[in-house]
């Protein structure tokens, strides 16, 4: 396991921002961290960076625990937060080596692994720039290679992409997945839903202080699908169509929209198998069958929504 | 937080390397050289000018001229190295890079440490570069190599002295401006504050003594000590020493020459002086360092 957190807590004042957070990330994940504003996200990496102390709990990281030394943990971890936090006066190079220096990587050593860095983040051949000469994106390149300059397990982002053109937004996302393919675990947090589910293995959704729902992107995206409509083209025999499904038990609500059918199934996978093939026998000519496809977006929203349904109801 | 230093190199070198790319450093060195050989120069020339009405040359205005341009200099540095480092910590701060090191095996004081000694690098540039005006004494000799190292050690006290002040400042505030005001006002308050609080105190203590009672002194030397804090009084002991004038002092003399100052500390003025002084800079470079540990900072 890579990063263990339980029953983890923070308060700023009467504010709880961690309430009883748990949390496991498996080595090799690129685990996307979801939440609406104020939710923890920024609270939960901050006390995995070593910049804030947590009221209570646990966290461990690649086996060791906070109380086992933070040098330990800094090692271990890569930080990358939602701004870029240059100097414009300092070289490319001159700025890694400061940070190489930092963890005690100096000399050749530390040239070595700079360049393999900027190799990586596609920056090989700027090492002489001024650091105010780069672009937002570069920036963002270099603030990556910056936290990884010391050869991190476990490499946390906060928000890495605002602020980035989608073009941008894009080569980030490949050069976070080719980071994670040379076997570094990712936990990253973003607002940029799509971005999250085109690149994460796994997600977690914090509301509130808590993680409300945890697990591969596939198994979530598939769970939530699983209880949308089913929707079907139908190109002859209509009517034929909507009255057979009409008998079915497993179907409630159907709504025809043109050719175009859409009804409640209560029905798992083979169900669904036999209602399509039940339909081809009897006649009917189907373009296209299947559940609605959700997002990570219709996840978040669902996920994120019971606070506003309870604060109306206490309201 | 672990005590201690560990590795202070990299953001002394971070720092040095910044500020030798701007041209602050040049023009302070340039405008700090200027005002020496400008008081120099002048001094020479009035001494001149009087040997020349009296007929003889005065060995004590040589002197004199070492122990104005001395001055000048200690003066010059006590304003500078606010300025040179009250930015120090809130600017890293200011540009988002402060949690960035302290994301880092650097431990908080190696931070404040390698700020610290990156401005008080640009003092001893300072200090060294001093050395031809200041070496003008030496054409007639009186202040010898053992007098001007005693200089340069009390200029870097008073140097660190107000360099902690500004770096404690600097950690504890949010904005470099608020931190610059608060590091010029500790080092006003240390020059010229301490003086007034004594008058203050003076005049307190004379209100509350019945006229037809003789005023204690004994109690006056005990705030005397305040003067302690004060590198002004540090050098005005130095050159008094230095200028054979003794090492009585009497601080209030131009207030009141009837208040007399502790005859016990007077011959260890200078080094009493120098030894608090560095006492708390060490506490101010530990408060700072604390200021800036993240598990020790408010929420």
């Amino acid at each position: 396991m890579m990063l263990e957190i339980h029953d983890l807590t923070k308060s700023y004042g009467r504010f709880q921002a961690l309430n009883h957070l748990e949390l496991e990330i498996e080595e090799g994940e690129l685990f996307g961290f979801v939440g609406p504003n104020g939710a923890g996200k920024t609270t939960t990496i901050k006390i995995l960076a070593g910049l804030l102390r947590a009221d209570g709990g646990t966290v461990k990281i690649d086996g060791r625990c906070m109380s086992c030394g933070a040098d330990e943990l800094k090692d271990r971890i890569g930080y990358v937060p939602d701004y870029f936090g240059v100097y414009d006066n300092l070289r490319v190079f001159e700025y890694l080596e400061l940070y190489a220096a930092a963890y005690g990587i100096t000399g050749l050593v530390a040239r070595r692994r700079y360049m393999e860095l900027l190799d990586m983040v596609g920056l090989s051949g700027r090492e002489e720039f001024y650091v105010d000469s780069l672009s937002r994106g570069m920036k963002q390149r270099l603030g990556v290679a910056r936290a990884l300059v010391h050869n991190p397990r476990l490499l946390i982002l906060d928000e890495p992409a605002s602020g980035l053109d989608p073009r941008t937004r894009q080569e980030f996302i490949t050069m976070l997945k080719e980071i994670n393919q040379y076997g570094k675990t990712i936990l990253i947090s973003s607002h940029i839903l799509s971005e999250l589910s085109e690149m994460c293995t796994d997600i977690g959704i914090i509301e509130e202080g808590r993680m409300v729902l945890r697990g591969s992107l596939v198994d979530i995206l598939a769970m939530v699908n699983a209880s949308n409509p089913l929707e079907m083209q139908i190109y002859q025999n209509l009517p034929d169509a909507v009255a057979f499904l009409r008998k079915n038990p497993l179907i409630n609500n159907v709504v025809i929209d043109g050719n175009r059918v859409v009804a409640g199934f209560a029905g798992g996978q083979m169900e669904e198998a036999y209602l399509l093939r039940s339909l081809v026998e009897a006649g009917v000519l189907v373009g296209s069958f299947g559940r609605r496809q959700g997002g990570l977006e219709s996840v978040f929203l669902e996920m994120t929504d019971r606070k506003e349904e309870r604060v109306v109801a206490q309201g | 937080m672990r005590k201690g230093l560990r590795n202070i190199r990299p953001v002394y070198q971070k720092e040095t390397m910044s500020s030798s790319r701007t041209a602050r450093l040049t023009v302070i060195v340039l405008a700090f050289n200027l005002v020496l050989a400008l008081v120099g120069l002048v001094q020479l020339q009035l001494m001149v000018k009087n040997s020349s009405y009296y007929g003889e040359m005065s060995y004590s205005s040589l002197l004199e001229m070492y122990t104005m341009v001395a001055s000048f200099e200690a003066a010059f540095i006590l304003f500078i190295v606010p300025a040179l480092t009250a930015g120090s910590i809130s600017g890293e701060r200011e540009r988002q890079t402060l949690d960035l090191l302290l994301c880092t095996r650097l431990r908080p004081l190696d931070i404040i440490v390698g700020k610290l000694l990156s401005s008080l690098s640009t003092v001893f540039v300072l200090m060294v570069s001093s050395l031809p005006v200041l070496a003008l004494v030496f054409i007639y000799g009186g202040i010898g190599l053992w007098d001007l190292g005693i200089l340069f050690f009390c200029l870097g006290v008073a140097a660190l002295f107000a360099g902690s002040v500004s770096i404690f400042f600097s950690s504890w505030m949010k904005r470099t401006t608020m931190a610059t005001v608060l590091s010029y006002l500790a080092v006003i308050f240390m020059v010229a504050g301490t003086y007034l609080v004594l008058v203050l105190i003076y005049n307190i203590i004379s209100l509350m003594t019945p006229s037809t009672v003789r005023f204690d002194t004994r109690i006056m030397n005990l705030f005397n000590l305040l003067l302690l804090l004060n590198p002004a009084m540090t050098f005005y002991s130095l050159f008094n020493g230095q200028m054979g004038a003794g090492t009585e002092m009497n601080f209030m003399s131009w207030y009141n020459s009837y208040i007399m100052t502790d005859r016990l500390l007077e011959p260890w003025w200078v080094w009493a002086s120098c030894l608090l002084q560095l006492a708390l800079s060490v506490l101010f470079i530990w408060l700072a360092g604390r200021a800036i540990c993240p598990l020790r900072r408010k929420s």
